[in-house]
């Protein structure tokens, strides 16, 4: 009998498929997603890199947590409000499960919020640009946002998450999760109340497992991609070097993803990881300082991403933000005719 | 105060003279100008008061009594304007009247489900409070007897509650914060005007409130379809205004106590008094009273000016001014 090397595709030799012949799209056999679906993201920083690609393509991003495009003041800090709801970056998979939990009413965090110069501080979102001035108005936003995220979940198709870190810092009071460490964006860091944590493997794919059950309890039809952020750690808390520990991460990371895609269906796995820091990509992927990846490498990744994107695609309504404009631009005009006549009226 | 300014005063101590083809004074009831002692200025609502002296004779007799003299524009408040502010103010009391339209200017038409916020308070926050006690402290003292509390607690106590069970269902609940930072820049100039008029020597200024909103949408279409250029503006932009979905009162009405609440605390920062809309001007829920609408879709009319003539009078008196 032969080996079944034998009778393995090119796919599965290292010469055939990337020493003599590499395309990135190889990585890809079916399209993960049509211009039917209605994309939410969550995850990372890499996991907002994503959307203006999804979106130029014709896919519908889900945005459920959208201000109304009236006011004249600077977007959200740090991306908040570029995913799917106004989450910003999560980085770990137990963050995402804390997230769906609060949402769904299972979980509420002791430490639920921080008072700094008179602003009230949400700990899971501490560098928000527009706080809360009083624990009424706080606990009303929360509970919009909170619904918004549900609401993003009944609408989509298909979600994607990218593993960012395995390293946090949570509450020993409750295990509440923070995106970081109390006292880095806003917060006090008290070793009394937090604690470093350095996710396992198994912990994240326990956690991401749970997140999807629950997540199709409220969508039972809601597929799932995975992938894994590129992107090095900024720092580490694990005293080791920083090199180690995002080798660990990734690694961990990468096994949790692969794990949960065999423990379920519907979900599948996209290499935008091994695209950017195989050993095969390009070394201009990531910039000098060997942390940032250059836009060319995301290209490289949404085109892989996107490859054999099929469907009539739906088309994105303009009609609406044109409307607001004509709508203020009257309100304006209201009010300065307004202020004229009145001035005509003295003459 | 720059060289060329105080030459410029010193000069110009004649408020006749003052009389130009852009601004003019409007009531200058007394024959000289040492006898003014009050200036009205500023963006158009104060005209409310100013056309309460041509109204009603009672209120006339006031303004000549209290030497209140008014500064209007015939064409917009340029530098002009203000200057001529600065050469007349000298030894005298300013009032001054800032915007006071951009909850309607910029949120009179409602989007989609319309947008909705929690006014976290009706009080200066205890941040400004803390930095500038001194100031509050003898400024509201006057105003409002001993209590903390700068506003209008008829006003605003009864106006529309900022719980969640009082707020639009189905809009988009924006932070405070938000409506802020969209409002900042309508008050950026104020405090340059009040630093201008108090280096130009002025005896003291005062900061005015600005009239409330008035009026669900079946009220408003009809003072809409009043306003030519207006109902012309929205064919161009292809709008039936008398399909326009109005942002309800109760939102305007939280957005107005806002904008209220940022005029004192510009006047608390800058060391000047303010003094809030007149008790009797508003509604139970804080909307303007039906009897002092004027024919448009913002102002108030000479009856909610002589409210006020009355209470700026009474505020000034109890200065010892």
């Amino acid at each position: 009998m032969k080996s079944p090397y034998s009778i393995a595709p090119k796919k599965a030799f290292w010469s055939k498929a990337i020493s003599n012949e590499w395309n990135p799209a190889s990585l890809c056999e079916e399209p993960l997603v049509s211009k039917n679906d209605r994309i939410m993201s969550a995850g990372s920083c890499f996991a907002s890199n994503i959307v203006p690609y999804i979106e130029k393509a014709g896919i519908q991003y889900v945005r459920a947590e959208v201000r109304p495009p009236i006011f004249n003041v600077p977007p959200e800090a740090m991306g908040y409000d570029k995913f799917s709801a106004a989450y910003g970056n999560i980085y770990t998979a137990r963050q995402m499960l804390q997230l769906l939990k609060r949402a769904l009413g299972l979980f509420a965090p002791k430490e639920e919020f921080w008072v700094v110069d008179g602003k009230y501080i949400d700990p899971y979102r501490p560098g928000l640009n527009y706080k809360a001035r009083s624990e009424k108005e706080f606990k009303i936003l929360i509970k919009q946002h909170l619904e918004c995220i549900m609401k993003a979940l009944r609408n989509a198709t298909v979600f994607v998450f990218t593993f960012g870190l395995t390293e946090a810092w949570i509450s020993k009071i409750d295990g509440a999760v923070f995106p970081v460490c109390p006292g880095t964006i806003s917060g006090t860091f008290d070793p009394e109340k937090h604690e470093f944590k350095n996710f396992t493997s198994s912990e994240i794919k326990d956690d991401m497992l749970e997140f999807i059950d629950l997540a199709r309890t409220i969508n039972p039809s809601l597929r799932f991609i995975l992938t894994v952020s590129p992107v090095p750690l900024v720092a580490t808390a694990t005293n080791k070097h920083v090199l180690l520990a995002t080798i660990y991460s990734k690694s961990a990371l990468r096994v949790a993803a692969e794990e949960t895609v065999m423990a379920r269906n519907d979900i599948a796995y996209f290499p935008a990881y091994e695209i950017i820091t195989g050993p095969q990509a390009p070394y201009e992927f990531f910039s000098s300082d060997r942390r940032n990846v250059e836009k060319e490498a995301i290209e490289t990744v949404m085109s892989v991403f996107l490859h054999g994107v099929e469907g009539d695609g739906s088309k994105a309504d303009t009609a609406q933000p044109d409307m607001q404009l004509k709508l203020q631009a009257l309100s304006q005009n209201l009010a300065e005719v307004e202020c004229e006549e009145a001035a005509l009226d003295r003459i | 105060m720059s060289d060329e300014l105080v030459e410029t005063i010193s000069i110009v101590n004649n408020i006749d003279l003052l009389n130009t083809d852009k601004h003019s004074w409007l009531v200058s009831p007394v024959d000289s100008p040492d006898k003014v002692n009050v200036i009205l200025a500023g963006h158009s609502h104060c005209y409310a008061m100013t056309k309460s002296y041509s109204e009603d004779i009672e209120v006339s007799k006031k303004f000549e009594s209290a030497g209140i003299a008014s500064l209007h524009t015939l064409v917009g408040f340029d530098v002009e304007y203000w200057q001529s502010l600065g050469w007349a103010c000298k030894d005298k009391i300013v009032c001054i009247s800032w915007q006071g339209n951009q909850h309607n200017a910029d949120f009179m038409f409602k989007y989609l489900n319309g947008f909705d916020f929690v006014l976290s308070e009706n009080k200066i926050s205890n941040n400004t409070k803390n930095k500038y006690q001194k100031n509050y402290i003898s400024q509201f003292s006057v105003s409002y007897g001993n209590s903390p509390i700068v506003a209008n607690n008829i006003s605003f106590d009864s106006a529309a509650k900022s719980d969640e069970s009082e707020l639009q269902s189905d809009s988009f609940i924006v932070a405070e914060e938000v409506i802020r930072t969209h409002f900042d820049p309508s008050l950026a100039g104020l405090s340059g005007i009040i630093n201008f008029l108090k280096e130009s020597g002025a005896k003291k200024v005062i900061l005015l409130g600005t009239p409330p909103p008035r009026g669900e949408a079946s009220d408003m279409r009809p003072l809409f379809q009043k306003e030519v250029y207006f109902i012309n503006r929205a064919k161009q932009l292809g709008i039936d205004i008398n399909e326009i979905p109005i942002t309800p009162l109760k939102v305007r009405i939280k957005l107005w106590r806002l904008l209220q609440i940022m005029l004192q605390e510009y006047s608390i920062k800058n060391n000047i008094d303010y003094i809030s809309v007149p008790e009797g001007a508003c509604n139970a829920d804080g909307s303007l009273k039906r009897d002092l609408w004027n024919d448009d879709v913002t102002h108030a009319n000479w009856k909610f000016g002589a409210l006020y003539i009355k209470k700026i009078i009474e505020h000034i008196r109890n200065l010892g001014g």
